[in-house]
């Protein structure tokens, strides 16, 4: 694939401006106080979410590593053709799907902390990556 | 009320009649084309006429295309029961419980259940390309998805698959020893796709699509439809078939929250619907014969496999690699070759391979002892799950 580019949206366009200052947001529930990964559009008990700044330091839940060539090859391993990504564990606690970069997939355990970082393939919007901290 | 408990239901209806259409790389026929030549077949299995047919409950796969309108091209006249339901790879299942109301309940009294899919348009199609819906230019936060990861379903199995690893300390090897073992089932199945004999090695050595799951820990994807036809249980003991009665049925979706505390991977909807299944049908897992496990990866049909409790939880891959799932093992599974070696038609898989094991229809593959047949559908990722117990016999 080529030109691989993130395009916003009404409802992505807050969070990929923070993306763009070096900022991962998620959501969180103005009822019950309930943290959400940045997609979520609604709660059990409510529309009405705000934008909060998240820590951006993670644990690894789950990883795996795509034989198919990432989007972009900013997401790509060292050998430029496969990419990790995995389920992560935000410290606020909701898990976001994302890529890991500079990352050895021998090294790799559940519960390995990682710091986000941001990426902008095809000059498009900034997506958060997370690597080993 | 009380006569309509799910039980009662169940006990007034049957399955009467299995289609099954030449499945595979099957070109140039669309899904309403296996669609109505399955319900052809599975009627006239049943011994009955297109004529008799008065309910039906249509499944789409991936391509779409089979609807309601099945009726008006199949000259289906005056129907008293239909509907187009859909929940992915638990659909199959689902559809069984639909019919069976439908008939215990007397809103029809003969009802067929169809899923046809032809996803492959053309020779050389990937199948991994299929279900990972790539795009270019994503909008919003499917961006953020595709660029982590999010790139169908062969990744979202390797990440649950990891972490069953993770936790438990399932290895590659224990999940090859479910390719190799419902690959000698399909060696004896002549429907089945893939059929010469694998090795420990040959899963080792086969590519990677998505570490940690090698090309043989998935499934392939299949054009062709299946078709079964539900009827009441009086009914069913004067048609062509050996009726095989419905014993019990269940479905769990489970709406994980990921986030902290989530059990993704390491227990799934089996864990609810299964047990839920078997209470209904009055049986343990000590009291199955044969397992029909819905198996889009070796994982799945391993982490299915615990949730029923046919092993402690972290214990399925010994339980694999004891030897138990093959022929001649204690708890033949997947005797069709399953999803990985026969064919691919969602739900239907399991469930169609479990009503010719329940006739003792199996031939060379027949499992001597099929007094209890135990069947899973599993969609999406972990998703969606439902269990049906199915006998040969009526429940006592």
């Amino acid at each position: 694939m080529t030109g691989f580019r993130v395009v916003r949206d009404e409802a992505s366009a807050a969070f990929y401006d923070a993306a763009a200052a070096g900022t991962l947001l998620i959501r969180r529930c103005r009822t019950c106080g309930t943290l959400h990964p940045p997609q979520q559009r609604r709660c059990s008990d409510s529309e009405d979410l705000e934008w909060v700044e998240a820590s951006g330091t993670a644990a690894v839940v789950s990883w795996a590593v795509d034989h198919v060539p990432p989007p972009d090859p900013v997401f790509a391993a060292g050998d430029g053709f496969t990419s990790i990504f995995g389920w992560v564990e935000l410290d606020e606690g909701p898990w976001m799907q994302v890529a890991i970069v500079d990352a050895d997939p021998e090294t790799l355990r559940a519960g390995t902390r990682l710091h986000v970082r941001f990426v902008r393939p095809g000059d498009g919007e900034a997506i958060p990556v997370f690597a080993p901290a | 009320m009380s006569d309509l408990t799910g039980q009662h239901a169940f006990g007034q209806a049957c399955i009467a009649g299995l289609g099954i259409t030449e499945t595979g790389k099957v070109y140039g026929r669309s899904a309403a084309g296996f669609a109505a030549d399955a319900i052809r077949l599975a009627v006239a299995d049943a011994g009955l006429a297109l004529g008799d047919v008065d309910g039906l409950v249509v499944s789409n796969g991936l391509s779409g295309g089979v609807d309601f309108r099945l009726q008006r091209e199949l000259g289906l006249r005056d129907l008293r029961f239909m509907n187009e339901v859909s929940v992915a790879g638990a659909t199959a299942i689902t559809q069984i419980q639909l019919a069976t109301m439908a008939v215990a309940t007397g809103l029809a009294t003969t009802v067929v259940c169809v899923h046809a899919d032809a996803p492959l348009s053309e020779p050389g199609m990937s199948s991994g390309a299929i279900y990972r819906g790539d795009s270019s230019t994503p909008t919003g936060f499917s961006g953020l998805a595709a660029a982590g990861g999010a790139r169908g379903a062969n990744n979202g199995y390797a990440l649950a698959a990891r972490r069953h690893m993770e936790r438990y300390g399932t290895t590659s090897e224990q999940l090859g020893a479910i390719a190799v073992s419902q690959r000698k089932w399909a060696a004896m199945n002549p429907r089945a796709r893939f059929r010469d004999s694998i090795t420990i090695d040959d899963h080792q050595n086969s590519r990677w699509v998505a570490e940690p799951l090698h090309l043989l820990d998935c499934c392939m994807v299949s054009n062709g439809g299946v078709a079964l036809v539900v009827t009441t249980t009086e009914r069913a003991r004067d048609l062509a078939q050996p009726p095989v009665h419905l014993w019990g049925a269940a479905q769990a979706h489970p709406g994980y929250t990921m986030a902290r505390g989530c059990e993704f991977g390491l227990v799934t909807g089996a864990a609810v619907s299964g047990p839920a299944a078997m209470s209904m049908a009055g049986i343990a897992p000590s009291d199955v014969d044969v397992c029909e496990i819905y198996d889009c990866y070796t994982y799945t049909a391993l982490v299915t496999l615990e949730d029923y409790g046919f092993c402690a939880k972290g214990e399925g891959g010994a339980l694999a690699q004891s030897g138990a799932l093959g022929p001649g093992g204690s708890l033949p599974t997947n005797t069709g070759g399953g999803q990985l070696s026969s064919y691919y038609l969602w739900g239907m898989t399991p469930l169609s391979e479990a009503v010719i094991q329940t006739r003792g229809q199996g031939g060379e593959r027949q499992v001597a002892n099929h007094d209890v047949v135990l069947v899973s559908g599993n969609g999406g990722i972990l998703d969606y799950h439902a269990t049906l117990v199915i006998a040969p016999e009526a429940k006592s």
